[in-house]
């Protein structure tokens, strides 16, 4: 019966691995438990890097939401303490991007530089998620890591 | 250059000595032709703001077909994403 002490330690420092029974151990690898909404929040935690600096003060959100949408959000304070956020919304059609801003008041297909910024910034998000996030080749989806132990493992 | 006779010349009426020879035994004839003479601009070619308007015609078309390259590119990188996204859960 562990005593108080070691009961309070153990929520602070966590289990030591040896402590686990090795047939308790399991391979699931831990994205398994996460949902959309989380494993989007873990994208754009490396999605909001890929434009630089993120002012003080400010907050950035990138990521790709779905298969047709990718989200650029922005909250800061301006000078007089008001609270503001911009979202921009890139809808992807066949036919062209879609930016749409506002809440759709306005909107434009993007075209020349800034769409070739955006096809740079997936680019990058894409790379850099497959890598530090999914662990694979970006280009040929195969495993990064051959030992599971690299990986953080889940412990049912 | 072919060069003829004087009108007035008996030579005019002598055939020339390649005359009786197949095609390929007779030599090539070439016609000395001024820069000017090799083509003849219609009136449309000869105005600038036409060959200027073929010019930004041909710029926009190079402009539409990389952006729709980019757009086929961000297409391909969105939905490889959202389909890591899901195997990621699945496996």
């Amino acid at each position: 019966m562990p005593t108080l002490l070691q009961q309070a330690m153990s929520l602070l420092v966590g289990d030591q691995p040896n402590r686990q029974p090795a047939s308790k151990k399991t391979t699931t690898r831990p994205l398994k438990k996460l949902t959309d909404r989380q494993l989007i929040k873990l994208e754009s935690e490396i999605g909001r890097t890929l434009f630089g600096e993120i002012p003080t003060g400010r907050t950035r959100e990138f990521f790709c939401l779905d298969n047709d949408t990718w989200i650029w959000h922005e909250e800061w304070k301006d000078d007089a303490g008001q609270q503001k956020s911009q979202t921009v919304r890139y809808e992807v059609h066949p036919n062209g991007i879609l930016k749409v801003e506002d809440g759709g008041k306005n909107y434009n297909f993007l075209k020349g530089q800034e769409l070739m910024n955006l096809a740079l910034a997936t680019r990058m998000y894409h790379e850099r998620v497959m890598r530090e996030l999914y662990k694979r080749d970006p280009k040929t989806g195969a495993l990064l890591t051959a030992e599971p132990s690299t990986i953080p493992q889940v412990h049912e | 250059m072919v060069i003829y006779p004087p009108n007035n010349s008996r030579a005019r009426f002598e055939q020339p000595k390649w005359a009786n020879q197949t095609t390929e035994q007779q030599p090539m004839q070439y016609e000395a032709i001024s820069p000017t003479e090799q083509y003849t601009y219609t009136a449309g070619e000869m105005d600038n703001n036409t060959l200027e308007a073929a010019q930004e015609i041909s710029e926009a078309a190079i402009e539409a077909a990389r952006d729709k390259a980019q757009v086929k590119f961000i297409m391909a990188n969105t939905e490889s994403i959202c389909a890591w996204r899901k195997l990621a859960q699945s496996q």
